[in-house]
């Protein structure tokens, strides 16, 4: 098959001239990356998301933008390349990073002496320590026994270890940063609009793509030079809305579950072996703990990932072992997200190649057709790049890339968390955590909070989020429900599960968006009933107990709404696909 | 006749209070809080509606300040009307105001949203249906700018301090007529501040809903033990480990190893959230564990009739798989007079027998006919 491009076609079949240069299928992380990407090089770009920015594997990771110390022993080139694009990260959203010390203990196994692994650990790291400047790394130390138990004396008695760096982030923050960007300079960015078909002309090209807005079922054409498929493990199911094969954009997604305790348990991330030899962690991230992680062929519906009771025994067994005092922890959720890992026969999940593709689909008879396989959340940007280094040339012009140069919303200068104190009244950790997610945007949120002191109020104690913060995601960052807020918020994903706040959230998106209080009502109770599905796989019988009474209460003070039917049901976009 | 009653919640209180009116002595034993104290007045539930309130019963509802009228509507705190059975008295009753102008008191509080409150009781069915206008009022009651952000309890204790009262008849008094007040759950938690106030002002003044861990459950609280302690209840601050019943008497263990005799028990130490009775068992695979209950001496906890046994893992229950409504309905087998199945005089009442989800209403007519049946005890 030919790969050289063929003229692009300017109209489409009616003769009219095409809306816009790309259109973007996705609002993961690469997709908002690209969209990002494309729009700074001058492009016009449109992007569709099914449900919302960050709902699939990129709100669902691990959360980290790792250097990839795994590839350093067989190819230190991507290692590289993962340091460099973690400090260009770093460069563009430092309010979104937070530094992850690693800690990596030592025991004694069968056959192997605990000295030889340590001193293999600390030539390893002693090599990654030459890339940790990239990324504003420290190197690592090596540790003697009494030093591991001084830095987490919850561990059982090691043979020493070693600490590493990494860093982490809040990858739903890291999608809206990007997808806002675009939107200030002119994208236009569709979220809950599903993509019903991929136009193609009738020399197979693809010109646009029809969709239907899922909340109002209002259904439109958009038509594009270029359209990217960028939907992570949804690709296949994508590329075949185009006609193609599912085949042709091959994936062999891995599930992956990570479970989340209420509070910070221990200083460093505890890197452990699970039972099968695999590598898990327990790590403190934001202002919690999180166990994972799995990797599973998954056959089930992308739309609705959870995790199941079995994945999260597998965590804690293997997480106890090293850390006893973890079975008292108090679970209070899962997240259940599916990498969009490279097609491979014959080899177990952990094996499977984390490297990404872009697939010109010209060699599937689609020219202007591209597909985005694999890839991992700390390569978005590069990932990104290529697609739109891939997308100038087929076009044949836009600027040089500057994603990596020019600051995302709120990245571009630092914000004191203390002049929030001051200035808007805050309480300290209510104005740290505001900075983190939104740095020097946060100071629009106190704004409101200064025109209105009512919007000052804490709505979720938990995280905390005020009332000004809501109505600012509601207003400028595509939030339409109580779900979407939580994602951009972490609102309702402490420890009451949403049980103190959901409700006054759905109010207040319902009088933000126009839609009645008994509206609100109800998205707060889906948002409930997902988060209580979530947390059921992971919370023991004593707490189910504790839990159905607070749930009885809620349905007490929610009344008929908390009847209503649930998610599936109510959307109305039926037998989508 | 010698009644041992464990838990002090609904259910403890109904049991104590009916074998007291039958002539035994009883004593209560109780540890932790439970969901009486956490979630009173939220969870009033369905279960006295229609149902001819025996003197007991108005005796018990007056004693814990508790309105049984089966014809109640309230307000709550997340906006919805609704009927009401069995709820604390503080709540506003809506029922003998449609058609009328409510005051929605509107207080700077972190936790109160007065406006969308408004908006949302005025859209409800019954306001609309009724017309019934709910009339948003800004009072200035805050003594300090830190209490915006004090919890709802010691909100309401600021309430309660000497000149307070007096203070607050005349804020009302000085505002432009209303029908009634509807406050936020502030009012008083020993004092019983919605009836003094109603006094005053002449027109109901009252409350919404109280959140888990609110007023509701501290007034409970201070009204049980002013009750056990008016019916001359011996009470034991002490959490229980083990049942041992026989034919001549049963005992009950307590930690640190006193052990308590008397001829009958009641066990209303609510589900397993109390604190008295757990569930063993947890997701470590350290320790194989099914269900298995926290106090020894006790025939098997059924769910619907069905035995729960320990399951094929080791691992315990996979709640993911098998459902948490399960758990709501987890309690122990008793006969039709309450009696515990395998354990002679054993009775239960309130959420350990779980017959349906939890609800105050249930806890009290359960509790009231198993202190009767023990106190009535024959062998």
């Amino acid at each position: 098959m030919p790969r050289s491009a063929s003229p692009l076609l300017e109209r489409d079949p009616r003769g009219l001239e095409l809306e816009r240069d790309v259109i973007v299928i996705g609002g993961g992380v690469n997709g908002v990356g690209v969209l990002r990407d494309a729009t700074l090089r001058g492009f016009t770009v449109s992007l569709f998301e099914r449900n919302d920015l960050a709902f699939g594997a990129s709100g669902n990771s691990s959360g980290m933008i790792h250097g990839g110390p795994r590839y350093l022993s067989y190819d230190p080139d991507v290692t590289y390349s993962s340091c460099l694009d973690s400090g260009h990260i770093q460069r563009v959203a430092p309010h979104l990073l937070f530094r992850i010390p690693f800690l990596m203990p030592v025991f004694e196994a069968a056959g192997v002496k605990a000295s030889a692994t340590l001193a293999a650990y600390d030539g390893f790291f002693t090599l990654y320590d030459k890339y940790q400047p990239l990324k504003a790394g420290k190197p690592h130390a090596r540790l003697s026994k009494s030093d591991v138990q001084t830095l987490e004396p919850g561990l059982v008695p090691s043979q020493g270890g070693v600490s590493f760096d990494e860093w982490g982030i809040d990858g739903a923050r890291l999608c809206v940063a990007n997808a806002r960007d675009a939107l200030e300079r002119g994208a236009e960015v569709r979220v809950h609009t599903t993509v019903l078909e991929v136009l193609r002309r009738e020399d197979g090209s693809a010109y646009g793509v029809r969709y239907r807005d899922r909340k109002t079922g209002e259904v439109g054409v958009r038509t594009a030079r270029l359209v990217v498929n960028a939907t992570g493990a949804w690709a296949p199911l994508t590329a075949s809305l185009g006609g193609l094969k599912p085949e042709a954009a091959r994936l062999r997604p891995g599930k992956g579950i990570h479970v989340f305790l209420d509070r910070r348990v221990t200083n460093y991330a505890i890197a452990t072996k699970a039972i099968d030899g695999r590598q898990v962690f327990l790590m403190p991230w934001q202002n919690m703990s999180v166990l994972g992680t799995t990797d599973d062929d998954y056959y089930g519906d992308l739309d609705d990932v959870l995790a199941t009771g079995d994945e999260v025994r597998y965590l804690f067994q293997a997480v106890e072992r090293v850390f006893p005092s973890i079975r008292e922890a108090r679970a209070i959720g899962t997240w259940g997200g599916v990498r969009p890992t490279l097609w491979g026969w014959g080899m177990n999940e952990d094996r499977l190649s984390r490297e990404h593709e872009i697939l010109d689909h010209t060699q599937d008879g689609a020219p202007g057709l591209y597909s985005m396989v694999g890839g991992k959340l700390a390569s978005y940007r590069l990932f990104s790049e290529e697609m739109t280094d891939v997308i100038a040339q087929r076009l044949g012009r836009g600027g040089p890339c500057q994603s990596h140069t020019l600051a995302l919303p709120g990245g571009d200068e630092a914000v004191d968390p203390m002049q929030l104190v001051i200035a808007g009244g805050m309480e300290a950790v209510t104005a740290t955590r505001l900075e983190y997610r939104h740095g020097s945007r946060s100071l629009r949120i106190l704004e409101r909070m200064q025109r209105d002191p009512r919007e000052a109020a804490v709505a979720c104690v938990c995280e905390p989020v005020t009332v000004a913060e809501i109505r600012y995601v509601v207003d400028q960052e595509l939030a339409t429900s109580v779900e979407d807020v939580s994602r951009r918020t972490r609102l309702g994903l402490g420890a009451c599960g949403g049980m103190r706040c959901a409700a006054r959230c759905g109010r207040i998106v319902a009088d933000a968006t126009g839609q009645s209080p008994a509206q609100g009502l109800a998205m707060a109770m889906r948002f409930l009933r997902k988060s209580a599905r979530r947390r059921s796989a992971a919370i023991g019988p004593a707490q189910a107990r504790s839990e159905a009474l607070a749930l009885a209460s809620l349905r007490a003070e929610l009344g008929a709404v908390a009847d209503a039917p649930d998610e599936a049901s109510s959307d109305p976009s039926g037998d989508d696909t | 006749m010698k009644v041992l009653v464990l838990g002090a919640g609904f259910a403890g209180v109904a049991a104590a209070l009916a074998a007291r009116r039958a002539g035994a002595s009883v004593s209560v034993v109780h540890a932790a809080a439970g969901a009486s104290s956490l979630y009173a007045g939220s969870v009033d539930g369905p279960a006295l509606s229609g149902l001819e309130p025996s003197a007991l019963l108005k005796e018990l509802a007056v004693g814990l300040g508790l309105r049984l009228s089966p014809h109640a509507v309230v307000a709550t705190r997340e906006g919805v009307i609704r009927s009401s059975h069995g709820a604390d008295a503080a709540l506003l009753d809506l029922a003998p105001l449609t058609g009328k102008r409510i005051a929605l008191v509107d207080v700077p509080r972190d936790d109160w949203d007065a406006p969308l409150l408004a908006r949302s009781f005025a859209d409800s069915d019954w306001a609309r249906s009724t017309g019934t206008r709910f009339q948003l009022t800004p009072l200035d009651l805050l003594e300090k700018s830190s209490q915006r952000r004090v919890s709802p309890f010691d909100f309401a204790s600021s309430f309660e301090r000497a000149e307070r009262p007096a203070w607050l008849v005349q804020v009302l008094k000085h505002q432009p007529a209303a029908d009634a007040w509807l406050f936020g759950p502030w009012l008083g938690v020993k004092r019983d501040l919605p009836t003094e106030l109603s006094a005053a002002v002449g027109v109901p003044v009252g409350e919404v809903t109280s959140p888990p861990g609110g007023v509701t459950g501290a007034r409970f609280e201070a009204r049980r033990d002013a009750l056990l302690a008016a019916l001359e209840v011996d009470v034991v601050v002490a959490r229980a480990t083990g049942v041992r019943s026989g034919p001549a008497n049963v005992t009950l263990a307590l930690e640190g190893g006193r052990e308590l005799t008397a001829d009958a028990l009641v066990l209303a130490a609510g589900g397993f959230v109390s604190g008295a009775v757990r569930l063993a068992g947890a997701l470590s695979g350290a320790e194989p564990a099914g269900f298995e209950l926290g106090l020894t001496g006790l025939p098997p906890v059924q769910t619907r009739g069905e035995p729960v046994r320990p399951v094929s893992s080791l691992f315990g229950v996979d709640l993911s798989a098998r459902g948490r409504q399960l758990l709501e309905h987890v309690g122990l087998p008793v006969s039709a007079r309450g009696e515990v199945l395998g354990a002679t005089r054993v009775f239960a009442a309130g959420d350990l027998l779980a017959p349906e989800p939890p609800c105050v209403g249930h806890a009290l007519v359960s509790g009231l006919a198993a202190g009767a049946a023990a106190a009535n005890f024959s062998g």
